[in-house]
């Protein structure tokens, strides 16, 4: 097993020029294509952009469960100085879970429908100290988990510790029976629950009504908080974006185009495509919602140079040729744009 | 002198849930629970609520896709809550529907051609060679190239998907059009076209959209009129100026007042937020009263349950049900 260092100065989590192919009928897409970021301890970081642009693929790579057909083809995910992806199915044993973990996309379909919240909490919570059998199959794994007597009480506790009320009910009921919001919450619960430093939450609250939304976020931030949680939010949604996190990083078609800071971004937004996002999104000042031209490209045999260029405004000879690298502007404010290259 | 072009009055839908063989029936859900508005023609009014609150089913039960419990739906003039056959069939032309997933609403195994010409076969409009044309002709008006003609859903975006579904409803030249969520599934770039485009099409058609979403922002920038419903039940009912700027209703505050926004000149607009009581399911039985008393920030007590249900003119134009105003 990688030593892991335990003080390490610089970021939590630093990927570098992710690069992922995904094998399909049509071709080899390229979906991936040289993503950089980095992540500082107790930072809040929102990965936004429309469907498809590989939010949730990034997220993925990070904690090591990419799809069978999808290959890292380069790049780095060096987490507290460890490269991720060079790690075998054992040695992740001690990562996800305990120092990564992740909130799924949609909680109802995430929850085993056959087993009450209750089963699979004290599943979860006795697999803690018997990560050897983890990797077994489904139905051997619950013959030869061990039970451990405090588990319930403890699912209880975590429950309680989401808000849920009364834990009792909920432990016992299957997870068609509860809310949408009541099953966000138990994912948010089962997430936490090897006390994790990094989490990555994929659209926790899209698929709830706004004001359960509010409240789960509301829950959401205050974990944080008390934990002291480094999290990856991803969401196509930018209000929520800005609500939640200090840095928001703008995905388009498998490049960062844009970083900055939460509060400053759509103030003065940099790149052409996130000038284009701030025109289109529809907000109560009454305006006009102008869209940007053209479709997102295909993967499979993408645009050279910058992905934007067939649909960028103020495209240049360069942006066909050369691809845009992520430059710092001033006052931690990073674009991939040959407009502000030239400087 | 303005003209009506749709009027619902106390509109009711019930469903009746039915148990073991016998169907004797078990409970009632009230979807639509003594609901009442007008529409002007061209003015487009925009229904706001949870999911659950009996949005759809309002809009399913004016397009009398469902058959209204009780109430009456005034078309153009025209009663039509309880015409049937030939009758409804005609006034069905002048009313259509776009679905709320436009991937499950089209037929997947059918082209482009053969959906968007449905309602005219249905109908017995024109002869083959004209509703060929007519296909070509809507497509052009929903930006599509006829190339699209013989494709199938499978192989269209959502947004193109979107723009088939608003073409089969425009096939009869349509009054009105009941928009079902029609951006929900789409990216805001998407979105922001394919509202772009509705907007064009009401200039050019005269049409008049009831816009059902949960989308708040979508609604402050497309409709004239705002209704807000919460379990069945219409809680507030003004101009769209007037909900967003000034609203009233408890709920409607708590509904604004957790909208993510973007801009600091948004946040202004909102009102302050008001602690919300965790709950989503309604604790106390009462049939009785208000439906939002149990998450209510501003409850007054007894007064909430005890008192029967109205919309009341607190405002110039603008309607409430809310003890607070009684």
């Amino acid at each position: 097993m990688p030593e892991m260092s335990t003080d390490v100065d610089g970021p939590l989590l630093d990927v570098r020029n992710l690069k992922i192919h995904i094998k399909s009928f049509e071709g080899l897409a390229e979906i991936i294509d040289d993503v950089c970021f980095n992540l500082n301890k107790k930072e809040v970081i929102a990965l936004v952009g429309e469907t498809g642009c590989g939010k949730s693929l990034t997220a993925k790579a990070i904690l090591g469960v990419l799809p069978s057909n999808a290959e890292v083809v380069g790049g780095e995910v060096l987490y507290k100085g460890v490269d991720l992806l060079k790690l075998s199915e054992h040695d992740w044993r001690s990562y996800r879970g305990k120092e990564l973990s992740m909130i799924p996309q949609n909680p109802m379909v995430s929850l085993n429908p056959l087993l009450t919240v209750g089963e699979q909490l004290m599943d979860l919570i006795c697999l803690q100290d018997q990560p050897e059998i983890a990797l077994l199959p489904y139905y051997i794994r619950r013959k030869k988990l061990k039970k451990e007597k405090k588990a319930y009480d403890k699912a209880i506790k975590i429950l309680e510790d989401v808000a849920l009320k009364p834990a009792e009910r909920v432990m016992r009921s299957y997870p068609f029976q509860i809310s949408g919001g009541m099953a966000q919450r138990v994912c948010i619960a089962m997430a936490l629950l090897g006390n994790p430093s990094l989490l990555v939450a994929d659209e926790p609250g899209t698929s709830l009504d706004v004001t359960i939304s509010k409240v789960i976020l509301d829950l959401l931030e205050q974990k944080i908080r008390d934990l002291g949680l480094s999290v990856i939010f991803i969401t196509h949604n930018l209000a929520v974006a800005r609500r939640i996190s200090q840095r928001i990083l703008v995905m388009y078609a498998g490049n960062v185009v844009e970083v900055c800071d939460s509060d400053k971004i759509f103030a003065e937004p940099l790149h052409p495509y996130t000038i284009g996002l701030k025109k289109a999104i529809p907000t109560l000042i009454q305006k006009e919602m102008i869209s940007i031209r053209g479709r997102v490209p295909s993967y499979i045999n993408p645009p050279r140079g910058c992905r934007f260029n067939t649909r960028c405004d103020r495209v240049m000879d360069i942006c066909k040729l050369e691809k845009p690298k992520l430059v710092n502007l001033e006052g931690n404010h990073l674009v991939a744009c040959h407009l502000y290259n030239r400087r | 002198m303005t003209y009506n072009i749709v009027e619902v009055k106390n509109l009711k839908k019930y469903f009746f849930l039915k148990k073991g063989v016998l169907g004797t029936a078990s409970g009632v859900i009230k979807a639509v629970d003594d609901v009442s508005f007008t529409i002007e023609r061209g003015k487009n009014l925009g229904v706001v609520g949870e999911s659950g609150s009996g949005k759809t089913t309002l809009g399913k039960t004016i397009m009398r896709l469902y058959d209204p419990t009780e109430g009456e739906i005034w078309l153009d003039g025209v009663e039509i809550s309880k015409l049937k056959g030939y009758e409804l069939k005609k006034v069905r032309r002048r009313m259509q529907m776009v679905f709320q997933d436009p991937a499950s609403s089209l037929n997947p195994r059918r082209d482009v051609r053969s959906i968007i010409t449905a309602p005219l076969d249905i109908h017995g409009v024109g002869t083959k060679k004209e509703r060929l044309a007519r296909a070509k002709e809507l497509l052009n008006n929903v930006e599509l190239s006829e190339d699209y003609l013989y494709r199938r859903p499978a192989n269209l975006s959502g947004g193109e998907k979107q723009r088939v579904s608003i073409a089969r409803a425009l096939a009869l030249n349509p009054d009105v059009v009941v928009l079902d969520e029609p951006t929900s599934s789409l990216d805001v770039s998407v979105q922001a076209k394919i509202l772009t485009l509705l907007a064009d099409l009401q200039k050019k058609l005269k049409l008049t959209y009831i816009l059902i979403t949960h989308d708040l922002s979508v609604v402050r920038n497309v409709t004239d009129n705002t209704i807000v419903m919460y379990h069945g039940r219409l809680v507030e009912r003004s101009t769209t100026d007037n909900v967003f700027n000034d609203p009233l209703h408890p709920y409607t505050q708590t509904l604004l007042s957790s909208l993510p926004v973007i801009f600091d000149e948004e946040l202004a607009l909102l009102p302050k937020a008001k602690p919300l009581p965790d709950t989503s399911a309604r604790q106390t039985d009462a049939t009785q009263g208000c439906p939002f008393f149990d998450r209510c920030p501003e409850k007054i007590g007894e007064r909430c349950l005890r008192e029967e249900l109205r919309m009341l003119e607190v405002k110039r134009d603008h309607y409430v049900s809310c003890a607070k105003y009684y």
